[in-house]
C-alpha cells in the first residue's frame, strides 16, 4: 500500500494552489478576480459533468445560476431568511425545475437540444427582466450580506476562503462520482445509448439527473456570486453567459474535471486582459477563441495529458 | 379584425427577416453538418455596412455593394476558419468556434462602424399605406416581395442549375459527390457565399424598420436558428414556414398577450413543437438502425 | 412457465409488415439460432422483443412476466439483454471498464454513493473488477484488459461486446450477428465463446445468424424466419431436412446461403 494513493494526487495540488493563490495574488482586486474564478469553476464542473461526460448539450445553464443569485437575493433581502437557507432553497428550487423542464427535453438530442435548452434559458432570463416587482427588474437589486453563525461575511479574504473551500469539496465530489459506477454509466451513455440500456441503465433518468445536479450546482454558485458582489442583475442569466460557460469548458477540456478550471480561469482572466485594449477587445476574444479551438482541439488540460503520457514513455 | 390583420402583417414581414436568416443556417446546414452561430451577424453587416457607407455620402447602390462585399469577405474567412475544423471537430466545437466568429465580426464591425445605432432610408418611403383600415409600411411590402424572390431563387438555383444540384449532390452523400468530380472546396465555399447573402438581404431590409447597430447580430441568429429548428433545419419551404410562424406567433402574442412576454411566448411554441415533433414541424422523422 | 414465450407478434412499419403474427417459444437453457435471408424479420423480432420498437401487436411473456414493449433497461432488470450487428461499443473506455459498465445493475451505482464513495463502493468495485476479468478471461480478451476499446481488432469487439452482456448475468441473450464481418478464425473463436458462454454462464442463447457453419454447429434449435413469418422451426438436422426450408433459400437471390444450406446439409 503506498503512503498516498496516485489517484489523490491532483486533489492534493489542488488544495495547495488554492491555498497558495491568495498569498501569490493578494490584492483586493486579484483576489476578486480569484473569486469570481472559483465561482465559475463550480458551475463549469456540473455543466462539464453534464456536456462533456454525458454529452448533452445545453445553452441555458446561465438560467440557473440567475435562479440561484436571485432566490438568495429575494429570500434574505424580502423575508429576512438566513443566507444558508436561501441558498439551499435556491438550489432545491432550481434542481427540480431543471428535473420537470429536463424530463421532456432532454428526449431531444443534439441542436435540437441545444435550441430548447437555449428557449428555456431565454425564458427564464426574461422572467427575471420583466417580474420586476420581485426581481427590480432590467436593472437588478442588491443583495444583502451572507452571514454565517452570526458571523457577516466581508471583504474578499472572507469570500476567497469560501469559494475556495467550495471549489474544493465540488471537485473532491466530481472526481468521485467521474469514478464510481454511476459515473461511469454516464460516460457509457454518451457512448451509446443502445448498449448503456441493454446493460440496465435507465438513459433517460440518468440524464435528467445529471441535468438537474449540474442546474442545482450552478444555482450554488449563482448564491455566493449574489452574496458576494452583493448585487444581481439579469445578465447573469443572458444567454451570452451560458455560452460562456460552455466555452469555458471547451477551451479547458470537455469531460475533464480539472479544464473546467483552467477553462473558468482563462476565460475570467482574459477579458480582463483584453480590456486594456478597449475597441479591440471584441475582436480580440472572438479571434483568441477561435485561435485555441483551433490549436488545442481536445482543450488545455487533456492536451497537457496527452503531451505528459507521450514524454513519460 | 383589423388589429389582427395588423399583427398579421407586422409578423409576416418579421417572419420574412426570420426566413432568411434561418435559410442561411439550413443551406450551411445541409451542406456541412454546422450550426452556424454567426449567421446574424450577416444581417448586422448587411444594414450597418450600407448605413457606414451612406455616411460617407455614397449613393445607395454603392453603399449597398460595398456592405455585400464586405460581408462577403466575413463569409468566405468564416468559411476557411470552419470547414478546416469540420473535418475532425466535434459539433459542440464547432458551434464554439462560429460564437468564436460571431464574436470577431462584431468587434470588427465595431471598430468599422462605432457603437451607434444606424438606420437607412427606405426606397418607398416612410409614409404608410392604407388598406381596409390597416396601415402597412411600403418597406413591408418590398420585405415580402424580396423574400418571395429570394426563396423563388434559391430553389431554382438548387434545381435548375448545374452548380446548384451538384451542391445538393455534395450535401446528400459527399463522398460519392467527390467521386463523381464534384469539387467539395468550391461547394462550401458557395455554401458559406450564399448563407451570407441570404443574411446580408436580411439586414438590407430590415434596417429601414428598425435600427441596428454592433450587437444586433445575436438576437437574429437566436430567431434564425429557432426559424431553422421549427422548419427541421433541412427543407428550404420548411424553414420558411418555420420563419413566418415564429414572426406572426411574436407579433399575435405581443399584440393580444403581453409585448414583454412575446419572445418567451415564441420560445416556449417551440419547445412544445419539438417536443411534440422532434424533427420540426416540416422534418422529416428518421429511424435510427442499431 | 419459464423462457420466453412470443405470441401473435406484429411489427409494421406504415404497409410494411415486418413481423406478421409470430408465435416462438425459447427456453430456459441451449443455444436457439434464428435464421432467414436478409428482410425476413430477424433483427426486427430482437427489436421489438428488447425494446427498441413497439410492437404493433401481440404478447411477450418472459418467465411468466408480460414484458411486451418494456423499455430495454427494465428488461436488462428481468434478465433480458443482447449484442448488436453494428457495434455498440462504448468506445471512450478501455475493455475492463466496458465489461463493468455492464455489470451497472450489480454495482453501487447511486447517485449520492458515488459521491461519497464510500469502502462500500470500494470494495465492490474490487469485487466486481475480478468478476469481469474472469468474463474476459472467457473470451479470451484479459491480456488486453486495460487497452483502450478503440485498440481491438472487429473480431476482439465482437468477443467484448458478448462478455459486456454476460455481465448482466442475462437468462436469455440475444446475439444478433454475432460473426459478421469476422475472418474465418475469429468466427471460429467465437463459436467457442458462444459454446462456453451458455455452458458456463447458465444463459439462454437466442443466436441470429447468417454463416449456416456456425448455426449447425453451435445450435440445439433453429428456426427459419421468412418474409415476417415462421417458416419451419426444429433441430439442426430436422429444418435443414425441411424442403419448405430449401426451397425458400433457393427461392431468393441469396443463392450463397443456399448452398451453405446444401453443403452443411448435404
Amino acid at each position: 500500500m503506498p503512503f498516498f494513493p496516485a489517484h489523490k494526487l491532483p486533489l492534493a495540488v489542488l488544495g495547495l494552489v488554492l491555498v497558495a493563490l491568495p498569498f501569490l495574488f493578494g490584492g483586493k482586486y486579484q483576489l476578486s478576480i480569484l473569486i469570481l474564478i472559483g465561482i465559475s469553476a463550480i458551475v463549469c464542473v456540473g455543466i462539464n459533468l453534464l456536456v462533456g461526460v454525458a454529452g448533452q448539450i445545453s445553452l441555458g445553464h446561465a438560467a440557473f445560476f440567475g435562479i440561484g443569485s436571485y432566490a438568495s437575493a429575494v429570500f434574505t433581502g424580502d423575508y429576512g431568511w438566513n443566507g444558508i437557507l436561501a441558498m439551499f432553497a435556491g438550489i432545491l428550487i432550481t434542481s427540480v425545475l431543471a428535473a420537470t423542464v429536463g424530463w421532456p427535453i432532454l428526449r431531444l438530442k443534439g441542436h435540437y437540444l441545444a435550441m430548447a435548452t437555449l428557449g428555456v434559458g431565454l425564458v427564464i432570463q426574461l422572467l427575471l427582466i420583466q417580474e420586476a416587482g420581485i426581481t427590480g427588474g432590467p436593472d437588478g437589486r442588491a443583495v444583502k450580506a451572507l452571514t454565517i453563525f452570526g458571523l457577516r461575511v466581508k471583504g474578499e479574504w472572507a469570500w476567497y476562503c469560501i469559494v475556495a473551500g467550495a471549489l474544493f469539496v465540488v471537485v473532491w465530489g466530481a472526481q468521485n462520482l467521474m469514478s464510481s459506477p454511476w459515473g461511469r454509466a454516464l460516460r457509457a451513455l454518451h457512448a451509446s445509448e443502445p448498449a448503456s440500456a441493454a446493460a440496465g441503465i435507465d438513459v433517460h433518468q440518468m440524464k435528467v439527473a445529471i441535468f438537474a445536479a449540474s442546474a442545482g450546482l450552478a444555482s450554488f454558485a449563482g448564491s455566493l456570486y449574489a452574496h458576494a458582489l452583493a448585487f444581481v442583475t439579469p445578465d447573469q442569466a443572458s444567454f451570452l453567459h451560458s455560452v460562456e460557460f460552455v466555452v469555458m469548458i471547451v477551451v479547458g477540456g470537455l469531460g475533464s474535471v480539472y479544464g473546467s478550471l483552467v477553462g473558468a480561469a482563462i476565460l475570467i482572466v482574459l477579458p480582463q486582459v483584453l480590456s486594456s485594449l478597449s475597441d479591440y477587445e471584441n475582436l480580440a476574444f472572438g479571434v483568441l477563441l477561435i485561435l485555441v479551438v483551433y490549436l488545442l482541439r481536445k482543450g488545455i488540460v487533456p492536451t497537457l495529458r496527452l503531451i505528459a503520457v507521450g514524454g513519460g514513455r | 379584425m383589423v388589429d389582427f390583420l395588423q399583427f398579421l402583417v407586422a409578423g409576416l414581414s418579421q417572419g420574412a427577416i426570420y426566413a432568411l436568416v434561418g435559410l442561411g443556417f439550413s443551406v450551411i446546414y445541409r451542406a456541412t453538418h454546422i450550426v452556424n452561430f454567426a449567421q446574424g451577424e450577416f444581417v448586422m453587416i448587411g444594414g450597418l455596412g450600407t448605413a457606414g457607407a451612406l455616411s460617407f455620402a455614397l449613393p445607395m447602390p454603392l453603399a449597398i455593394l460595398s456592405a455585400l462585399v464586405a460581408g462577403c469577405v466575413a463569409a468566405l474567412v468564416l468559411d476557411l476558419i470552419v470547414i478546416r475544423l469540420a473535418r475532425f471537430a466535434p459539433a459542440l466545437l464547432l458551434i464554439i468556434v462560429t460564437i468564436g466568429a460571431s464574436v470577431a465580426l462584431r468587434g470588427a464591425a465595431q471598430l468599422a462602424w462605432g457603437r451607434n445605432f444606424h438606420s437607412i432610408p427606405s426606397p418607398f418611403g416612410s409614409e404608410p399605406l392604407h388598406v381596409y383600415g390597416v396601415a402597412i409600411m411600403p418597406q413591408v411590402i418590398l420585405i415580402l416581395v424580396t423574400t418571395v424572390g429570394a426563396v423563388v431563387g434559391l430553389q431554382w438555383f438548387f434545381r435548375r442549375t448545374r452548380f446548384g444540384q451538384a451542391m445538393l449532390a455534395a450535401a446528400i452523400n459527399p463522398t460519392a459527390a467527390s467521386l463523381v468530380g464534384i469539387e467539395l472546396r468550391h461547394v462550401y465555399t458557395a455554401t458559406f457565399l450564399i448563407a451570407g447573402l441570404l443574411g446580408m438581404i436580411a439586414g438590407l431590409l430590415i434596417t429601414p424598420l428598425a435600427m441596428v447597430h454592433f450587437e444586433s447580430g445575436l438576437a437574429f441568429s437566436l430567431k434564425g436558428f429557432a426559424a431553422a429548428i421549427l422548419g427541421g433545419l433541412g427543407s428550404v419551404p420548411g424553414v420558411v414556414a418555420g420563419g413566418l410562424l415564429l414572426g406572426v406567433v411574436e407579433s399575435l402574442s405581443a399584440g393580444y398577450v403581453s409585448s414583454a412576454y412575446k419572445d418567451a411566448i415564441a420560445f416556449l411554441l417551440i419547445i412544445v413543437v419539438l417536443l411534440t415533433r422532434p424533427e420540426g414541424v416540416f422534418g422529416r422523422r428518421s429511424t435510427g438502425r442499431v | 412457465m419459464s423462457g420466453l414465450s412470443i405470441n401473435d407478434l406484429k411489427v409494421h412499419f406504415g404497409g410494411i409488415r415486418a413481423l406478421d403474427g409470430v408465435d416462438l417459444t425459447f427456453g430456459s437453457s441451449g443455444i436457439h439460432a434464428l435464421i432467414g435471408p436478409n428482410g425476413a424479420g430477424k433483427t426486427t423480432l430482437v427489436n421489438a422483443v428488447t425494446g427498441v420498437y413497439a410492437p404493433t401487436a401481440g404478447r411477450v411473456l418472459f418467465d411468466g412476466h408480460d414484458i411486451t414493449g418494456l423499455p430495454a433497461h427494465k428488461l436488462a432488470t428481468l434478465g433480458v439483454t443482447r449484442t448488436f450487428q453494428n457495434l455498440q461499443i462504448f468506445w471512450t473506455m478501455s475493455v475492463l471498464e466496458n465489461v463493468l459498465a455492464g455489470f451497472h445493475l450489480d454495482s453501487s451505482a447511486g447517485f449520492l454513493r458515488g459521491l461519497l464513495r464510500g469502502p462500500a463502493l470500494v470494495r465492490r468495485e474490487r469485487e466486481l473488477t475480478t468478476a469481469a476479468l474472469g468474463l474476459l478471461r472467457l473470451v479470451n480478451l484479459e491480456a488486453k484488459a486495460n487497452n483502450p476499446a478503440d485498440a481491438l481488432a472487429y473480431g476482439e469487439l465482437k468477443r467484448l461486446e458478448i462478455a459486456r452482456a454476460l455481465a448482466g448475468r442475462p437468462k436469455l441473450l440475444f446475439l444478433d450477428e454475432p460473426v459478421a464481418g469476422c475472418t474465418q478464425s475469429e468466427k471460429c473463436d467465437l463459436a467457442e465463446v458462444i459454446r462456453n458462454a451458455a455452458r458456463e454462464s447458465a444463459v439462454s442463447v437466442v443466436l441470429i445468424e447468417h454463416d449456416m457453419r456456425l448455426v449447425m454447429a453451435v445450435s440445439d434449435r433453429v428456426t427459419v424466419l421468412a418474409q415476417g413469418r415462421i417458416l419451419s422451426t426444429g433441430t439442426p438436422s430436422e429444418v435443414r431436412a425441411d424442403p419448405k426450408v430449401i426451397t425458400a433459400y433457393l427461392g431468393t437471390t441469396q443463392s450463397h446461403l443456399a448452398e451453405q444450406v446444401h453443403a452443411v446439409a448435404g
